[in-house]
């Protein structure tokens, strides 16, 4: 979640494009992310976390995903995605800009990519230490938690684990198959 | 000649003039040179806070006149904010973070109790760095009901509450709440409740020191899985009301130590496909049980933060949709507990603060009385209970 602020008009400019789009919600994605969600809150140490061990890389991409990803925030990947992407701001979607650090610890989503019609792991990392990208975001946010679950609570920062803990944007990471 | 006329004409007319403005310079006084002051006060009068909360500037408690909100000022400091207000509305509680290079470096967790009268910085108190960099509600930082202590969120992202002891102006202690977020404090004494993952709540009885405390924890009163609470809570004849995502109402009591389940009253907008949608979206006004929660129509999943369009009022004795009155970009609402009601409304998309009138005599329709922009990120709205 990167720039409150300056994002919620470009919030509420999504709203519009959310209520139009197309993707498909499944009873099962949400016993899934409850699970996730059990993950995180039981764990209160940083390395316990699923998410803290990408180590900033790509790890995977989604079957049919062309090598450019789409900035579209309908795009499958963005299902949960509440913050503005490092692709505006001089990185990529799964890389922060220079300067930046990705965060340690992220909140998660489960997206159907439509390609191969299996839900897969996004795992949406901010990137921390810097600021001054000024960029709409999208504010998806299917699936998620206020702050008891916390793995799924995109209302958080989460640069809050890292040294530096101001937030410049967000990735979204796909991590693995949620099944 | 006639040229000859009309010049002399002109003239005459010009002379005439400069001599009247002439006979007036005598009587303006002479200029009165300006020097830089500051107002001492506030005007007086009841008034009503609004959290504005800065993610990469400073936050700000923005104060307006509860019956017109003609804004008065503010109080300002750190970054992602949250705020309460004391019962006899003359102290603002501000716990914020600072980072010592803005966008880098050491944190520096602060609390800042402010004068409200004078708007003025009262003191400081340093605080544990791990207070919760979260979207600001109502339930993150709140007083417990003997004002003793303030009880701030925590997150690491491991979830726990900061006490802050206000007669000895010091941290007291840290309470861990493992999966629970949230602080909904006792009705007398100093504890509170939390909600946990699991759908039940976790309460925290502190001794008279604020040092040690013990814990209770009830059986589940909702299911996170199907329908999640928002964080937003109010009372309502001593009991606490919470909503879900659909629009369920959830009515609990925290009598006796730990919180249990009274009933739920299933959505009453759910089969007219509305749903409630916002940061604060419910509240509740004592004197007549009525309940306002923000709706819009049911969109795609992922909606429950998203501006709602409508402001519906519901009895809660008689179970009973009462009015639905037309908004804007609604995303909080908060209503006074007065025999006539002030509701009072935030829109991030109109940057706005909006009053109305509840009018009991007509189904507790609304009718907008003022409105006031420039209230930025802002999700929480508060009054002193004593001053409502």
């Amino acid at each position: 979640m990167k720039n409150l602020i300056s994002q919620f008009s470009g919030w509420l400019d999504t709203r519009v494009e959310i209520t139009s789009r197309g993707i498909a919600h499944r009873a099962g994605r949400r016993s899934f992310l409850s699970r996730a969600g059990w993950a995180l809150v039981g764990g209160t140490v940083l390395p316990m976390l699923p998410f803290d061990t990408f180590g900033g890389a790509a790890m995977a991409r989604g079957f049919g995903e062309p090598e450019e990803l789409p900035e579209d925030c309908e795009y499958w990947r963005y299902c949960s995605l509440h913050g503005g992407l490092c692709s505006h701001c001089g990185g990529t979607v799964t890389q922060c800009p220079p300067g930046s650090t990705p965060s340690k610890v992220a909140w998660v989503g489960t997206c159907r990519n439509p390609n191969d019609n299996k839900d897969y792991l996004v795992s949406y990392n901010d990137c921390c230490g810097t600021g001054g990208c000024e960029t709409d975001g999208c504010s998806r946010q299917e699936g998620d938690m206020p702050g008891y679950r916390m793995g799924l609570a995109s209302e958080s920062s989460w640069c809050l684990a890292n040294t530096d803990n101001s937030i410049h944007c967000t990735l979204a990471i796909v991590v693995g198959l949620a099944e | 000649m006639t040229q000859k006329l009309a010049f002399g004409l002109l003239l005459f007319t010009s002379l005439v003039s400069r001599a009247a403005l002439a006979q007036d310079e005598p009587s303006h006084p002479p200029f009165e040179f300006e020097t830089p002051t500051a107002l001492a006060a506030i005007a007086p009068g009841p008034n009503v806070f609004v959290n504005s909360q800065g993610w990469d500037k400073a936050s700000a408690i923005k104060v307006y006149g509860a019956d017109d909100l003609a804004f008065k000022g503010t109080m300002a400091a750190g970054l992602q904010a949250h705020s309460a207000i004391s019962r006899d509305g003359q102290t603002a509680y501000y716990a914020s973070n600072f980072q010592a290079r803005m966008v880098r470096g050491p944190r520096t967790d602060v609390l800042t109790v402010f004068d409200i009268p004078t708007l003025s910085v009262r003191e400081e108190i340093v605080l544990p760095t791990q207070i919760a960099q979260y979207t600001t509600n109502q339930s993150l930082t709140r007083l417990s009901a003997d004002e003793r202590f303030l009880f701030i969120q925590n997150s690491t992202p491991a979830t726990s509450v900061t006490v802050v002891d206000l007669a000895a102006s010091s941290f007291a202690v840290e309470v861990p709440t493992p999966g629970c977020f949230g602080i909904y404090p006792t009705l007398a004494g100093s504890g509170f409740s939390t909600i946990c993952a699991d759908g039940a709540f976790m309460s925290v009885t502190l001794d008279e020191t604020g040092k040690t405390f013990t814990t209770s924890r009830g059986t589940p009163v909702f299911d996170p899985n199907e329908d999640p609470l928002y964080l937003t809570f109010d009372r309502y004849e001593g009991d606490l009301y919470f909503i879900t995502y659909s629009g369920a109402i959830v009515h609990l009591s925290d009598e006796g130590g730990t919180v249990k389940l009274v009933e739920t009253i299933p959505s009453f907008g759910a089969d007219l496909n509305w749903a409630p949608g916002g940061y604060n979206p419910f509240t509740i006004n004592e004197a007549h049980g009525v309940l306002f929660m923000a709706m819009k129509e049911i969109e795609e999943p992922g909606a429950h933060y998203h501006a709602s369009s409508e402001i519906w009022a519901y009895d809660l004795k008689a179970r009973k949709l009462l009015f639905r009155s037309q908004g804007k970009g609604l995303s909080s609402v908060f209503v006074s507990d007065a025999e006539t009601p002030l509701l009072y409304s935030l829109s991030l998309q109109e940057d706005e603060i909006v009053l109305y009138e509840a009018i009991p005599e007509a189904q507790f329709a609304l009718r907008r009385k003022a409105a006031t922009t420039g209230t930025g990120f802002a999700a929480v709205i508060d009054m002193a209970p004593g001053a409502e």
